[in-house]
C-alpha cells in the first residue's frame, strides 16, 4: 500500500527557507487520491472538474496504484473544461510533473490529454483569480481506445517560464476524447514544486509579517512587538457589565437591587498558545444604595492559588483581609481575588443625611471612580509555580467568573450570584436561615425558598433602579423574564418602549 | 313605579354578578406579583444573561500548518479569539449574552455566519463538492 500523501514536506521548514534565505527550496506537491475522500484533497485546494475517486472495490483492476485513483466522466468532449484535474497554487521549481494515467479499456473513437498553467491575476473580476489557462503538453492515447488499459507514466519538464519566479501558478490536466464511453483514471501526481495556497480560501498564500516571532501575523496580533502576549480578550465582550446585589442576605431587602451597583470589564491578555498571561480587570462602584460597608471580591472557578504570580491595585483599607504573597486571598483552595474590602473607599456616601450614593435622585452625585486591578499569571513567558492558565479550559465553566460581596465587614457573609458556589471562607451557618434556602448538597445556593437570589450580573451596563423601588417595578419585563426562565424577554434590562418605568431608574 | 325601579336595579345586579363570575370562571387570573420577592421562579432558572454555544471545528486533514485567528463576533463584539491550525479539529466552548441571535466565524479570509439557536456551530472546513 502506497504511502498516505498529500506531502507538502515540512511546509514550516519550507516557510522558514523562504522567508530567512528568499531562495528556491525543493520540494514536492503530490496527489495520490489515498484519502478516499475528494473533498479532503478539495479543501486542500485542489480541484476536480467532473472527476471523482474510485476505489478498487468500485473498479477493480483499474485503480492505478493504492487504494483509490481519480476517474474522469465518459470522455466525449474535446473541451478541456469537461474533465480535469487542478493543483493548488504553486511555486514552480525545476523538475518534471509526473503522473500515472490510464484508460478504463472503455469503447472511443480518440482519448487524449493536456496539460496547461494559468498564473494569478489579483485584479481578475472571477473569484478564482485564475488567469488564462495555457497549453504546455498533449498526450494522445494510442489506438485501439476500446481495451486499452495501459498505464502510461507521463513525465513533463516544467515549463521555463514558471521556474524561479516569486509569481505562482495552477497547472490543469484535462482529458478529452470522442466516441464512445471509455473513461480514464490518473493517480499519482507529483509536481516539483512548492505548495502556495491558503485553505480554506485557497488564494495564493501570503506571507505573514510577525515581528515578534510568535507565529501570529502583526495584522491579527494585538501584542505585535511581544512576543508573550497576543489577544485580548473581553468580559463583556462589549463596553462594561453590572453586577447588582442586594446585602441583606439572608434576609430579604427592597429588591432594588442596588445595594452594590459594580460595573466591571475583564481583560484576558492570552499568549499565542492560549495560555492567560495576565488579566486587567476595570471595576467602578457606580452606586451603593446601603448603609453596610460590604466588599467585593471574586474567584477564578478552577485556578489554583499559586498559578498567580501577582496581583497589583486591590483596595484593602480594613485589616480584614490576609493575602497570600502573590497577592491571592489566604487559605481559599481556588484563586480569589478581594477587590476592594469596604466599596465606600472608592465611592464615598453622598452625606448630608443620605444613606450611600446615588441611588437616591434627591441626593447630590457622587463621580464614581475606577480600580484597575490586575492578575499577572506568566512572565517572559514563563508561568507561576502552579502552571499556565488555559483561557479556553478557564471558561468552559459556566460559573469561571464568581463575583461576591462579603457584607458588613463580615468576610464569611457572602453573597454570591444565584448556585454560584461560595468561597472556602464563606460562612456556611448562614446558609438555610431567614429567607435563604441554600442547599450546597443539592447545589442549590444563594436563593430564596421561591428561588430569588440576591445578585445578579448583566451582561452590559445596567441603569438600575432608585433606591426603594422594587426591581420589577422599575424594569417592567423583569418579571416575565423570571417567570418565564428566561424564554421571554432576555432584554428586559433595555432601554426599549414599554419595558421601563423612568420615574423608577436613576438617572445621575 | 317604586317597585319596578327595584325590579330593574336588582335584575341589574344579578346581571353584574353573573357576568362578573363568568368572566372569573373563564379566565382566572393569578395575583399580579408586586414585589420580587412574591415570584414564584423555576428551580431550575439559573438568573443568567448568557448562553452557551460548542463550537466545533472540523479542520482539514493533511492541510498545512497554517495559523490564522480563528474569531467568533457579533457586531464587532469578540467573544472568542485563539490561533488555529487550519490542520485541526477543535472544540471550544463559548459565552454569548443570550440575546445574541446570530454569530460571525472569521478565519484569515474567510467567514460564514451561524445562528446560536439550538447553542452548537458545526465550522467545517472541508467542503462539499457536488457529485460526480
Amino acid at each position: 500500500m502506497k504511502e498516505q500523501v498529500f506531502k507538502i514536506v515540512s511546509v514550516t521548514f519550507i516557510f522558514s527557507l523562504i522567508l530567512f534565505s528568499g531562495g528556491s527550496v525543493l520540494s514536492q506537491v503530490t496527489l495520490d487520491c489515498e484519502s478516499g475522500d475528494r473533498n479532503i484533497d478539495a479543501g486542500n485546494c485542489w480541484a476536480f472538474g467532473g472527476v471523482a475517486y474510485r476505489s478498487n472495490t468500485q473498479d477493480p483492476g483499474l485503480i492505478i496504484s493504492g487504494l483509490y485513483s481519480a476517474r474522469t466522466p465518459q470522455l466525449t468532449s474535446n473541451s478541456p473544461s469537461s474533465a480535469w484535474v487542478k493543483t493548488p497554487w504553486l511555486k514552480a521549481q525545476n523538475g518534471n510533473i509526473l503522473f500515472k494515467t490510464r484508460l478504463s479499456g472503455g469503447p472511443g473513437t480518440s482519448r487524449n490529454l493536456a496539460v496547461y498553467y494559468a498564473n494569478y491575476e489579483p485584479d481578475s473580476p472571477s473569484s478564482s483569480k485564475e488567469g488564462e489557462f495555457i497549453e504546455f503538453y498533449s498526450f494522445t492515447f494510442p489506438n485501439p481506445i476500446n481495451g486499452n488499459t495501459t498505464v502510461y507514466e507521463i513525465s513533463i519538464p516544467v515549463p521555463e517560464i514558471l521556474v524561479n519566479t516569486q509569481d505562482v501558478y495552477k497547472i490543469r490536466i484535462s482529458f478529452m476524447g470522442s466516441g464512445g464511453s471509455g473513461r480514464a483514471y490518473i493517480d499519482d501526481l507529483v509536481f516539483p514544486c512548492t505548495y502556495w495556497a491558503d485553505p480554506p480560501v485557497c488564494l495564493p498564500l501570503e506571507l505573514i509579517t510577525d515581528a515578534d516571532g510568535d507565529g501570529v501575523s502583526d495584522q491579527e496580533d494585538e501584542y505585535p512587538n511581544d512576543p508573550y502576549r497576543c489577544y485580548n480578550l473581553y468580559e463583556p465582550a462589549a463596553d462594561f457589565g453590572t453586577i447588582a446585589f442586594e446585602d441583606l442576605w439572608p434576609s430579604f431587602g427592597d429588591s432594588d437591587f442596588n445595594d452594590l451597583i459594580l460595573d466591571y470589564k475583564l481583560n484576558f491578555v492570552t499568549n499565542a498558545s492560549g495560555q492567560l498571561v495576565e488579566m486587567k480587570n476595570k471595576f467602578v462602584v457606580r452606586a451603593i444604595g446601603a448603609s453596610l460597608k460590604n466588599g467585593f471580591g471574586f474567584t477564578l472557578t478552577g485556578v489554583p492559588p499559586n498559578a498567580v504570580l501577582r496581583t497589583q491595585g486591590d483596595i484593602l483599607t480594613q485589616g480584614i483581609i490576609a493575602k497570600n504573597a502573590n497577592g491571592v486571598e489566604s487559605n481559599q483552595s481556588q484563586a480569589t481575588f478581594i477587590v476592594i474590602d469596604n466599596a465606600f473607599a472608592k465611592l464615598p456616601a453622598t452625606g448630608g443625611g443620605f444613606t450611600g450614593a446615588n441611588t437616591i435622585p434627591a441626593a447630590p452625585y457622587v463621580t464614581p471612580d475606577t480600580i484597575f486591578f490586575n492578575i499577572t499569571f506568566m512572565e517572559q513567558g514563563v508561568p507561576a509555580p502552579g502552571g499556565a492558565v488555559i483561557y479556553s479550559d478557564l471558561i468552559v465553566n459556566p460559573k469561571y467568573y464568581n463575583p461576591f460581596i462579603f457584607t458588613n465587614q463580615i468576610r464569611g457573609k457572602e453573597i454570591h450570584m444565584a448556585d454560584y458556589p461560595p468561597t472556602d471562607l464563606a460562612d456556611q451557618s448562614f446558609f438555610s436561615t431567614y429567607d435563604d434556602d441554600s442547599r450546597p448538597g443539592e447545589g442549590k445556593l444563594y436563593k430564596s425558598k421561591n428561588n430569588i437570589p440576591w445578585a445578579m450580573i448583566l451582561v452590559e451596563k445596567f441603569d438600575y433602579p432608585v433606591e426603594q423601588a422594587d426591581i420589577i417595578q422599575s424594569h417592567l419585563k423583569f418579571k416575565d423574564w423570571a417567570e418565564t426562565s428566561g424564554a421571554s424577554f432576555q432584554d428586559w434590562f433595555k432601554d426599549k418602549p414599554g419595558y421601563r418605568n423612568n420615574e423608577k431608574i436613576y438617572k445621575k | 313605579m317604586k317597585r319596578k325601579s327595584l325590579l330593574i336595579l336588582t335584575l341589574a345586579f344579578l346581571g353584574l354578578l353573573t357576568l362578573t363570575q363568568c368572566l372569573n370562571s373563564e379566565d382566572p387570573r393569578p395575583t399580579e406579583a408586586t414585589k420580587t420577592t412574591e415570584l414564584n421562579i423555576s428551580p431550575a432558572f439559573d438568573w443568567s444573561l448568557t448562553s452557551e454555544i460548542e463550537l466545533s471545528v472540523i479542520g482539514i486533514p493533511g492541510a498545512i500548518d497554517n495559523r490564522k485567528t480563528l474569531v467568533v463576533q457579533s457586531e464587532g463584539s469578540v467573544y472568542f479569539k485563539e490561533l488555529y491550525n487550519i490542520n485541526q479539529n477543535i472544540t471550544r466552548i463559548i459565552r454569548i449574552p443570550a440575546t445574541v441571535e446570530n454569530v460571525l466565524v472569521t478565519y484569515g479570509d474567510y467567514s460564514k455566519s451561524f445562528s446560536t439557536a439550538g447553542g452548537k456551530i458545526v465550522l467545517n472546513f472541508i467542503p462539499e463538492l457536488p457529485e460526480e
